[in-house]
């Protein structure tokens, strides 16, 4: 194409390009494939961090960390400092934001196993981002000093008291140094401004690079089923700058308008008379931790340490989840235990925060607790088990087998009493469960053990009647890759 | 090449996106800062629009010409947005 048939677009894309030299650099092209956004999702969140960067320097112009400026300070930028209040609503939100991208980021990963081989150190690195994100949210909420953060400073550390004083103590004093509001809230600062920041920008700079050796996962989706051009490599200038500006431009729109639509209120500041009226709560991110700690079971030193340690034990298997999953499967369907549990844990994560806006400040009984949190995870492994086994079967990698329960045919044929019986079984289910658990707290084993044996008995109830109801429908089920599209090829 | 009805759409746009961002400097920081989010918004949506039509120019807008519509409601409800809370 001759230089005067080019459209002026064109023309000025080249221009940059001869000046900056974006087709020579190191980025490699990107295929076609990549071009949805669930594929960049590590790179919006590295945007709102830099969105984060440029709101956050300016802040800090406004801003000193004492208790006794900090507040009055933030207040002032708020009401009186030209677009302060823009500034800080979309501050708040776009640490939500990066929290929420990381969240869907790490999931999107988790259920489609991109960390496996040979991608078992991004996985890693991105773990550690991700933990860097949180802490960088957490001090990010204590820095304004009111009498939320200030109550949010006091309770995260004291948590530090149950850990076994040779490591809670040293551990709190590389921290937080002495202890005072003005040493946490100095502290704090530099881990906000400072060193967290640093440390995501090194770990991105170290995650970029491996992105670039391996470049992005395939999709899990049989190649078949994609379109032809799916694998042609684009330039990524200006192709896929472009289209991270496009998703980039339409993230930040949602940011500004969320922030005008709910904006940022300042709770009043801290003081300990203003303390004692509030009940202290820490954002979402951490409500889920929060509401596990007010479960009563969990009260007192050794609870709140087993809290500590399970987490601390479920963070370090997510970590090193590579080495843990083998496998070489990659597609959700064909990895059904990885699968359940994922979507247990996405169910209990969102009933902890949610049960934990529903209760504040309230002790939550331990029999409710089993009800609440187990009754998700009891139906969610119920179906995954009765959806797994329907596929395997569907797909003649398993045989269907005379089945134990039988004798459940006779509701099974009928859908809407099927229905009404294992919604009845599951609900028994729970509350058997949390009566045992409830027996074993107050000392009666043997009435325990009954409740346990009967829960386990009415939950292969719960599954046999949902296997047998998928049986006895005989009605193949639609499925994008079932077996007849298989064998077709 | 972008065909020219592509090509008139952006420009429109374009136009549009100027006369927002004329409007949204001449309010005030302090007090209106909220509308001036939701046009700042507004244009960014613009942006990433003509982004789109320029970035898939090869591709034959079909079925693009729903999420143009789609993104135009969603202008059209900024736009009320945007002139509801500067009423308010």
């Amino acid at each position: 194409m001759s230089e005067e048939q080019k459209s002026p677009i064109a023309r000025f894309v080249e221009w940059i390009d001869s000046r900056f030299g974006f087709s020579d650099t190191i980025l490699r092209p990107g295929p076609k494939y990549t071009f949805t956004p669930t594929y960049w999702l590590g790179g919006l969140a590295f945007l709102v961090f830099m969105l984060q960067g440029v709101t956050g320097a300016i802040i800090l112009l406004f801003y000193i960390p004492s208790t006794d400026a900090a507040y009055e300070l933030t207040s002032k930028m708020i009401s009186s400092v030209p677009f302060g209040a823009l500034l800080q609503t979309v501050h708040l939100y776009g640490g939500y934001a990066m929290i929420i991208l990381a969240l869907i980021h790490f999931l999107r990963c988790y259920f489609e196993g991109v960390y496996k081989k040979p991608r078992e150190l991004m996985w890693m690195v991105g773990m550690l981002m991700g933990l860097c994100t949180l802490f960088m949210g957490f001090t990010g909420y204590i820095l304004p000093w009111s009498v939320i953060s200030g109550c949010a400073a006091h309770i995260s550390l004291g948590i530090l008291d149950y850990l076994p004083p040779q490591i809670g103590g040293p551990l709190k004093t590389f921290i937080v140094g002495i202890g005072t509001d003005e040493e946490i809230l100095r502290r704090f600062c530099a881990y906000h401004v400072v060193i967290l920041p640093a440390a995501v920008f090194l770990l991105f700079l170290i995650k970029l690079h491996m992105f670039e050796v391996h470049g992005p996962a395939e999709p899990v989706t049989p190649k078949h089923h994609l379109p032809d051009d799916a694998f042609e490599r684009r330039p990524w200038f200006p192709d896929v700058l472009v289209y991270l500006l496009m998703q980039g431009f339409v993230f930040i729109a949602v940011l500004l308008l969320v922030s005008a639509l709910f904006p940022l209120v300042l709770p009043p500041k801290f003081s300990m008379e203003a303390a004692a009226s509030v009940h202290p709560e820490p954002e979402w991110y951490f409500m889920w931790m929060y509401t596990l700690l007010r479960i009563n079971i969990f009260s007192g030193t050794y609870g709140t340490l087993a809290v500590i340690c399970t987490v601390g034990l479920i963070g370090l298997i997510i970590f090193f989840l590579p080495f843990v999953d083998r496998s070489e499967a990659r597609h959700p369907l064909e990895r059904p235990t990885a699968t359940t549990l994922g979507l247990i844990g996405i169910a209990e994560f969102i009933v902890l925060i949610v049960w934990g806006y529903l209760t504040p400040g309230e002790n939550l009984p331990t029999e409710q607790a089993v009800l609440v949190l187990g009754l998700p995870a009891l139906i969610i492994a119920l179906i995954c088990k009765y959806y797994f086994n329907s596929i395997l079967v569907e797909r003649g990698i398993r045989t269907p087998k005379k089945f134990a329960f039988e004798f459940l045919s006779a509701v099974a044929r009928r859908r809407y009493l099927s229905v009404v019986a294992f919604s009845l079984l599951v609900s028994m289910t729970s509350c058997t469960a949390a009566g045992a658990v409830s027996d074993a707290a107050c000392g009666n084993m043997l009435s325990a053990a009954m409740g346990t044996v009967f829960t386990g008995l009415l939950f292969f109830l719960a599954f046999a009647l949902m296997y047998l109801t998928d049986r006895t429908a005989n009605v193949p089920m639609k499925r994008k890759f079932g077996p007849l599209e298989m064998g077709g090829e | 090449m972008l065909p020219d009805r592509m090509v008139l759409a952006c420009e429109i746009l374009v136009v549009i996106q100027l006369i927002i961002s004329i409007l949204i400097v001449t309010l005030d920081p302090i007090l209106q800062w909220q509308p001036f989010a939701i046009g700042l918004a507004v244009v960014l949506i613009i942006a990433a629009m003509v982004l789109y039509a320029y970035h898939n120019a090869s591709v034959e807008f079909d079925e693009e010409w729903l999420a143009g519509a789609v993104s135009l409601i969603a202008l059209i409800i900024l736009f009320g947005f945007f002139y509801i809370i500067k009423g308010g």
